[in-house]
């Protein structure tokens, strides 16, 4: 069994004021909570504005949180509340001004209304993802089994080794070494 | 001066720090190392984006990616955290709740079940029921507690579980009936040579309940 990740940690020393802690935290659980809040949310600009404002209340809630439950859970509660919120906020805006379609600021080349989404630049699901498939498939074996038994089937290292009947450390060293490999691939897209 | 060495060892070191936060991520590593890596996560820039790679990397093997990713979503939330008031350290644990009345009625009523020594009639009902004017008996539904019962106290207290009812009705079960739903007392009444020999199975209901 996998022993507890550092969430504890990095919610302790946050809760002590550690700003870069909770930073940590928001890299760690950014993806999933974007992912959860767009289940709500279409648009992808509000769904980013939401989850931006659900890691802001979960920051002030922090000394609230007591470890009763896992950190995630806690998160997972503050996002949907705060999606909700937000829906519930549309539905009472008053009706938006008709868009004049006639100025041509609005419309792209094909005449259809331009996607006004904010941040500049957003990255795509897919694309990522055939990226780190890609890498994955051009893994050398021994660090190709290593990361998919640890990132798929989330085995510990000491099954992995059992697994791979290597020492442990060779797991350590294999798993690092495929994860390096990866982000190599992904670099340019992140740029 | 060996120009190469020299320019290794940075190199080397960084890598031990990714190495070390690439165990992190996965909890593996003992205490030691765990503290020393996680030192190692909060000091810089460096720390920082090897941890979000490897779990942008987790997170499209696992299929948690959002359709959209925001490079710049958790530095934005970094500046938000920046402009709020330090957060506290946590606050004193509260003192235990009171016990709510209803738990306190159920804990009055288990009392009651494990004793099961509050008198009875020859017929096997509870004296806990008075009689009514009339001088019959009360039917099962609806009894009142005696002063000295247990009982008395959960009957004294709002009745949380049915918040429309205005005040708890407690049933007590004709004798008969509280062995019915116990068939080990049952088989074993008497058996030990207790004069316990009844069962009374108590319920706190709201006006509603039947």
């Amino acid at each position: 069994m996998v022993r507890g990740i550092p969430d504890r940690e990095l919610i302790e020393r946050a809760q002590r004021g550690d700003r870069a802690a909770f930073d940590r935290l928001v890299v760690k659980y950014q993806h999933k909570l974007v992912k959860l809040v767009s289940r709500y949310v279409r648009d992808p600009s509000e769904a980013l504005d939401v989850a931006q404002e659900a890691f802001l209340k979960a920051y002030r809630a922090l000394p609230n949180f007591r470890g009763d439950s896992a950190f995630y859970t806690w998160l997972y509660r503050i996002a949907i509340n705060t999606a909700k919120n937000h829906l519930a906020s549309l539905s009472r805006r008053p009706l938006e001004v008709d868009i004049d379609t006639t100025d041509a600021e609005q419309l792209d080349a094909s005449g259809e209304l331009r996607e006004t989404a904010t941040p500049e630049r957003l990255l795509q699901r897919e694309e990522i993802e055939r990226t780190v498939a890609r890498a994955i498939e051009e893994l050398p074996e021994d660090l190709r089994i290593a990361i998919v038994l640890r990132e798929i089937e989330q085995l510990s290292y000491e099954d992995i080794a059992l697994a791979m009947d290597c020492p442990i450390g060779t797991v350590r060293s294999r798993i690092f070494r495929a994860r390096e490999a990866i982000n190599k691939q992904l670099e340019p897209l992140l740029e | 001066m060996d120009v190469a060495r020299t320019n290794r060892k940075p190199v080397a070191m960084n890598e031990q720090r990714r190495a070390a936060l690439s165990a992190l991520m996965d909890g593996e590593g003992d205490d030691r190392e765990r503290e020393d890596a996680l030192g190692s996560l909060l000091a810089d820039d460096e720390g920082r984006r090897a941890w979000a790679s490897y779990h942008l990397v987790r997170d499209a093997m696992r299929s948690q990616l959002p359709a959209h990713l925001d490079p710049a979503l958790a530095a934005r939330v970094a500046a938000a955290v920046a402009r709020e008031p330090a957060v506290l350290a946590p606050r004193a644990r509260r003192r235990p709740r009171a016990p709510v009345w209803g738990g306190l009625a159920l804990a009055a009523s288990l009392t009651a079940l494990a004793i099961g020594l509050w008198p009875t009639a020859e017929d096997g009902t509870s004296v806990l029921a008075e009689a009514p004017a009339g001088g019959t008996r009360p039917s099962a539904p609806e009894l009142r507690a005696s002063t000295e019962s247990p009982i008395q106290v959960a009957k004294a207290l709002p009745d949380t579980t049915a918040p429309t009812s205005a005040e708890p009705r407690l049933v007590v079960l004709p004798e008969p009936a509280a062995m019915r739903a116990y068939p080990y007392m049952l088989s074993n009444a008497g058996a030990s040579g207790s004069t316990i020999g009844y069962v009374r199975v108590v319920h706190a209901l709201g006006t509603s309940g039947r």
